[in-house]
Parts: C-alpha cells; structure tokens; sequence
C-alpha cells in the first residue's frame, strides 16, 4: 500500500525538533552568519540532547534512526537555523556515515561514540583547485608506506576543514587515472603533515567557511585507512559515493527546511503589512505568488520524503529519487526564498529580517554536493542507461 | 535610432568610460562592499572628469548630455562596480527633478553646485507605512512665517547620512493620495533633523540607506521643489515624469551588473578546464550562455529604447516600466547563471560574482517594485 503520510510518531517528534529549534536556535541564527562563526554551542547542545548520533547504530553509541527521521529533523533545523543544519548534516550525513557503513570495527568503537557526543568532528575533502565537478581529475596521492600510507596534495571547499579533528580525504594510488585508484583515508588534523591554508568567507553558510588544505608526506596509519583504492577497478570509488546518497537526501530536506522557514516569514508579513490600506494578502498577485511558493515546497518534500523512504537494493537512497530531489529542491529553495524576499519590500533588502541571510545560504545548495549541471549529467544518463563520456 | 548605431561622439564616450571602470574601478570594487564604505574617491574622480555634471543643463554648467549618453556611462561602470554606477545615476534623481520642476531662482542656487560635484542631493520619499502605497506620505508641512515648518518620518533613504539636501515628498493640507503632496528641499543640518544610518543590507553596501525625522523643521518658501495644492496632485506628479527616466536608469544599472557578470563567466569558461576540456566547450553550458546573451539583448533594447524616447520628449511610462521591470528581473537570472559557471568558487568573497548577486537583488524592489510595476502595465491594458 502506498502511503504519502508520516505516522503520528514522527509527526510528533517533527513538532519536539521544530520547538526545540524556534526555543534554542532561532534568536542567534543572525549571528553565526554575521560573525562567521561556527555554531559550536548548538552543535553542544544537539549532542547533548542525542540528536547527532541519530544515523550512528546503538551499539556505538548512537539511535540508529531510520533515514526518514533524520531527514525530518534537518528540514525542521534549517527551517530555523541554516548554519547549524549544516553542522548537523556533516554530522548525520557525512564522513561519519561513510565509516559506520565502511570502516573497520575499532574505527567504529574509536570515533563513532565521540561524533555522537559532538566531540570528533569529521569534516569532508573531496574537491581540488582542478577537480571539481570532474572529480575524478583528483590528483591527491596515496603512497604506500609499510602498513601506511603517506598522502600528498591540495584540497579545497572542505566546509568547516578549519575546526575539523578529522578528515575524510579522498586520495589515488599513485600512477592511477580517472575513477580507478579513488580510496578514502581519516587525517587526523592534529598530525604532522596535515594544514589548513586559505580560509574563504562566502556568500551564505557563513558559520561554517570553506578551508583549503594541504597534506605534505602525511603518513596515515593502518588504523586510518578506510578504503583502499584499487588501481585497476572503480569499484571502490563509486562504493564511495554510493555512500553519499544520504547526504544528497540530507541537503534537500535542508533545502526544504530553509524555502519553508523563508515562506512561514513571509506568510505572517503578509498578513501584517497593509498597504493601499489592505493587508498584502488581499492582493491576488501576491496570493498567487504564495499558493506558487507553497506548492513548489510541497512537491519538493514529496521527492525528498520518497528518496528518504524508497532505498535501492543496496541499502542506500535510490540514486535517481536522490538526484532528482535534491536538483529539484535546490533550485526550489532559491525561487522560494527569493521570493520570500520580494513579499517583504525593501524590508527583505535589510539584514532586520532573516530574508536577504535565507537567500544567501540557498544560493550554496546547487554549487556543493553536486552542482545542479552534474546532477543533470547524473540524471540523463540514468535515463539513457549508460553515462555520457563528458570528455568528447 | 538603435542602440548598435551609436554615434562616433557616443562611441567615444562610451570607450572612455569603459577604460576609466576597468582601468580604475574594478580592481577597487570589493573593498566599499566588503568595508561598507562610500567610493569616496570614486565620486571625487568622477567629478573632476565631469561625470557628475552631464544631466544638468548647460546654461547651469552642465553638459545638457542625453539620458542615453548618461547610461551609456553608467552601464559601463555598472559593470564592474554597482556602488560607484550609483553615484553616476544619482544625478537622474533629485537635481534632475529640480532641473525640471524648480523655479528658476532654485535652478540657479543649485544646479550649477550639484554640475561641479559641491553638493549632494538624497530622495527622500518612501515612509515606513508608504512604501509601494507611495501616495500614502504622511510626513506634513505646515506654513509658517516665510517658509514651512516640517513634521515626519522617512526611511530608506539611499545617501541620506551624506547627502547636503534632501528631496522630501510631503503633504501641503490636509489631503489624501496623491493631491497635496509637493516636493521641497531641506538641508541635511537644519536643525531638527535626524538621520540614523540603517542596519547592513545584502548588497550596495557601500551605499548607506536611512531613517530620517524631521522634528520642527524649518523650510524656506523658496526652497519649494513643487507646491502641493489640495484640488489636483500636480506637485505629486510633477517629479514622477522625471522619475520615468530614474527607472529605466534602474534598469540599466540591473543591465549592467548582468553584462559584468556575464564578461566574468565568459573569460573563466574560457581558461576553466573540467573532463579534459574548456567549459566553453560543454554544450549545456553553451546553451546557458546564449540564453543569457539573449536576455541581456532584450533588456538592452527595451532600456535604450524607453531612454531615447524620453530624450526625444516622448517618454512612455508603461515602456518605462516595461523596460525596469524586464532588466532588472532579467540581471537576477543572468547573474546567478554566471556564478553558476564558477562552480563553487562564485559562492566566494574572493571573485564579484556573489557580490553581483547581492547588489542586483534590490533592483526589483527600490524604483518601484516588480509587483507596482506589473500594476502600472497591467493598469495601462485595462485603460481603454
């Protein structure tokens, strides 16, 4: 039987994260943005209370929560709070998932119970000045060094790399081309060989700036090293990726969370503003651009709920839901949020209202985790069966 | 005329003021939004080389120049510094209204100061309950002696903390709408003025918007711009005809920030390589410039256009607003394609493309919104 509705269990735990959030994260969300500063009082706070070991399995010390539940909680947290659902996504859905479904069990026992009390944070690097969305241009090597390994190059947009205890880098077996010889290693940050270098102030997601990195003759040990690369197949890099499903579910539920947050502020301006002597909501023009707002966030949620409930036999989101909520959702979240702004006047122009900060943190959604054209990329050739070689 | 047959004159000029945005403004454009601070020395530049007289007539020591020979100016600047194509556009605003509107004893007092760059001059309009519902002015002049004396609050005033003079829309008597409004000009340091500087907003940044309130203020009678009279809305009306010209200058400015944006894109997809080759050579991305060149075409042509017409003493408001409305939705679109193209680096303070996308989001709110807009044409429809 196919049911759209959530059960009342998670309905209620919506309503828990939703008052806990407007409660404790609301007054500040100004803030980080402002200071650039990392959230790090909520992300204290949100272990305290359990909620980043939601996707960590009990017995490392985690809830084990189903995918749905997660996604639910990042969507009521952005709704309020952007920076701090970016903590949390890193936490829920990033490198710690990675180890939780690829790591050995000491990993597990050593890290996973300190990313759930918020005190190991794993940040993530991926890109390179010259492998961006061609991410298999990665040039960082791994060198085998005894039970070792010693990993050198330049990462870059390794989001909150700067605070970071850990990394999660990928890195090839030297001699290695393309998707072949793509592993993943933990850095850990207090190590000798291991740097941050330049570190960007951005748009939007301003808690948390982006980090270049540099590894020179890092040596990781053999507790470390997550997945070695095999030269001569690309199995081990899409394992890799496949891994990263839920954090594409992740990323739209926040975009959600953000067009609804966006879209409740401007619903309640609507209703106070009066001008021509009415209140803004009498006008159909507007009312037409709510009832366009509103239905696009709906459409969203249903393809990001489908993606969060409908795994493929693997286990992991189904790629072709994923894909498609999250391209649909960021570029929801941008025109929801913008036009968020325009309801408001002038008014939405101005850093006394939260708009001109929404619109900001939307813009990232299509660049990071995939930009909107390689989704694109992605998607046609799910349709077609076969990927489309981008190099002809 | 159009806007691809310019004379040599305007070619001319337009060279110039190309080579003085690339040459010296570019490189400094970041730093006034970054710092939240006024181009200063922009504005002293473009003074000195007469780019601040060019609306003024040239009986006033102006250069009488067109509003198309004005844009082409400000188009160019635009492209590169949104902050400093402000400056160029301001003079389209208030001396402008009193170049049309003011008695010829106030033309003389002060058209020939605003032509050498010694006096600045704010619009101060918008109120917090008379935003799109303009009309709606509540701030009041009551007569006194041999002048006025002024009573109310503004907000949103674009220079207001450095402006010498104020333009201010107020209400003459006891009226509704638009009749009874009239326009006057008041000193910034008068007594009883207050100007608070507004919290930071998205873009424009080295702009400062402001509260302002007048508490007793005393104003001349000859410092009337137009009279507000209770029978007709004449001295509501009046500064509107001019504003036609201001919108469009919106327009343009949104016109250029997208030209800027779309140079910038160009030039990376050109050196970026991604898979083995150029982004230039993607067919999606391909396809992406070239609808971004159409829409910037379009709006070019409407803006021009509208312009011309105006120059030509023919000016058409819903053109007018036709043209503002396109151009500045347009450069919204236009500008986010073009940081799209940067990937993740367009989301970073170091390169101008996050800066363009925060600037040209107030273009489809300050000149009349998108929405007013779309009442004026759609108003215009309807009308026979």
């Amino acid at each position: 039987m196919v049911s759209f509705k959530l059960d009342d269990e998670l309905e209620s735990f919506r309503s828990e994260v939703r008052r806990m959030a407007e409660g404790e994260f609301a007054e500040k969300a100004a803030y980080w943005d402002e200071h650039e500063e990392f959230p790090a009082e909520n992300r204290d706070k949100l272990a305290e209370l359990g909620y980043l070991g939601m996707f960590i399995p009990e017995e490392y010390g985690g809830s084990g929560a189903p995918v749905i539940q997660g996604t639910i909680f990042l969507e009521e947290i952005s709704r309020v709070c952007f920076n701090t659902a970016l903590v949390c996504q890193l936490y829920l859905n990033g490198p710690a998932r990675a180890v939780s479904l690829l790591g050995t069990d000491e990993q597990k026992q050593r890290l996973l119970p300190n990313v759930a009390k918020g005190k190991t944070f794993i940040a993530i690097a991926i890109s390179e000045p010259e492998a961006g969305s061609a991410v298999t241009d990665l040039r960082t090597t791994a060198v085998q060094d005894g039970d070792g390994w010693i990993l050198n190059g330049s990462k870059c947009f390794c989001t909150g790399g700067h605070v970071a205890d850990y990394l999660m880098v990928f890195a090839r077996c030297a001699g290695s081309k393309g998707a072949r010889g793509i592993g993943a290693f933990l850095v850990n940050m207090k190590k000798k060989g291991a740097s941050v270098g330049h570190i960007s102030t951005k748009m939007g997601g301003r808690g948390l700036p982006e980090a270049d990195i540099t590894l020179e003759d890092y040596r990781v040990g053999p507790e470390d090293i997550l997945l070695v690369g095999d030269p001569e197949s690309s199995k081990t890099f899409s394992l890799l990726m496949s891994s990263f499903g839920p954090e594409r579910v992740g990323n739209s539920a926040m975009c959600v969370g953000l067009a609804q947050g966006a879209f409740d502020t401007a619903k309640d301006y609507t209703e106070i503003r009066h001008q021509f002597g009415r209140p803004l909501k009498e006008f159909q023009g507007l009312q037409w651009k709510i009832a366009d707002m509103a239905t696009q966030i709906h459409a969203a949620r249903l393809m990001v709920y489908r993606a969060a409930t409908n795994p493929a036999a693997n286990g992991f989101p189904d790629p072709m839901d994923a894909t498609m909520a999250k391209l649909y959702a960021n570029e929801m979240a941008q025109r929801v949020t913008n036009d968020a702004l325009q309801l408001h006047g002038h008014n939405g122009y101005t850093r006394e209202y939260p708009l001109e900060r929404m619109v900001r943190d939307a813009r990232g959604f299509a660049l990071g985790g995939g930009t909107l054209e390689i989704l694109r990329n992605t998607i046609a050739a799910m349709i077609y069966g076969h990927s489309f070689n981008q190099r002809r | 005329m159009h806007i691809n047959s310019l004379s040599s004159e305007q070619i001319a000029l337009q060279d110039a003021a190309r080579k003085l945005a690339q040459g010296e403004f570019k490189a400094k454009a970041a730093r006034w939004d970054a710092e939240g601070i006024y181009p200063d020395e922009n504005h002293h530049r473009l003074a000195e080389l007469g780019y601040l007289a060019m609306a003024m007539p040239e009986e006033y020591g102006g250069n009488g120049a067109s509003l198309v020979d004005i844009y082409l100016v400000v188009e160019e600047i635009a492209k590169v510094d949104f902050n400093t194509a402000l400056i160029v556009h301001d003079q389209n605003v208030s001396p402008r209204i009193i170049a049309t509107c003011g008695t010829e004893e106030l033309k003389q007092q002060f058209l020939p100061r605003f032509a050498k760059g010694e006096i600045e001059c704010a619009i101060s309009w918008t109120e917090p309950q008379a935003g799109s519902d303009a009309t709606a002015v509540t701030t009041r002049l009551r007569p006194e002696g041999d002048g006025y004396i002024l009573n109310g609050g503004k907000i949103f005033t674009t220079f207001g903390d450095r402006a010498d003079y104020l333009l201010v829309y107020a209400r003459f008597c006891d009226s509704k709408g638009a009749r009874g409004i009239g326009t006057v000009l008041v000193k910034r340091e008068s007594p009883g003025v207050q100007v608070h500087i507004l919290e930071q907003k998205m873009g424009a940044r080295g702009c400062n918007e402001c509260e302002i309130h007048f508490d007793d203020v005393f104003v001349p009678a000859d410092h009337v711009v137009t009279q507000g009279v209770a029978e007709n809305s004449s001295g509501f009306v009046k500064p509107l005809s001019v504003y036609n010209a201001t919108r469009v200058g919106m327009g343009v400015l949104a016109l250029g920030i997208a030209e800027g944006a779309f140079d910038e894109a160009r030039d990376y997809m050109k050196t970026r390589r991604q898979f083995g080759k150029s982004l230039a050579e993607m067919q999606g991305l391909q396809w992406m410039m070239a609808d971004m060149r159409i829409q910037i075409e379009a709006a070019r042509a409407l803006c021009y256009n509208a312009l011309l017409m105006i120059d030509q003493g023919k000016p058409d408001p819903t053109l007018s607003s036709i043209a503002k409305l396109q151009a500045t939705e347009m450069a919204q679109k236009v500008t986010h394609d073009a940081l799209q193209m940067f990937g993740g680096y367009g989301y970073f303070g170091s390169l101008p493309l996050e800066r363009m996308v925060r600037d040209v989001r107030m273009l489809t709110i300050t000149g009349g919104t998108t929405q007013i807009h779309k009442n004026a044409i759609a108003g215009a429809i309807f009308r026979d």
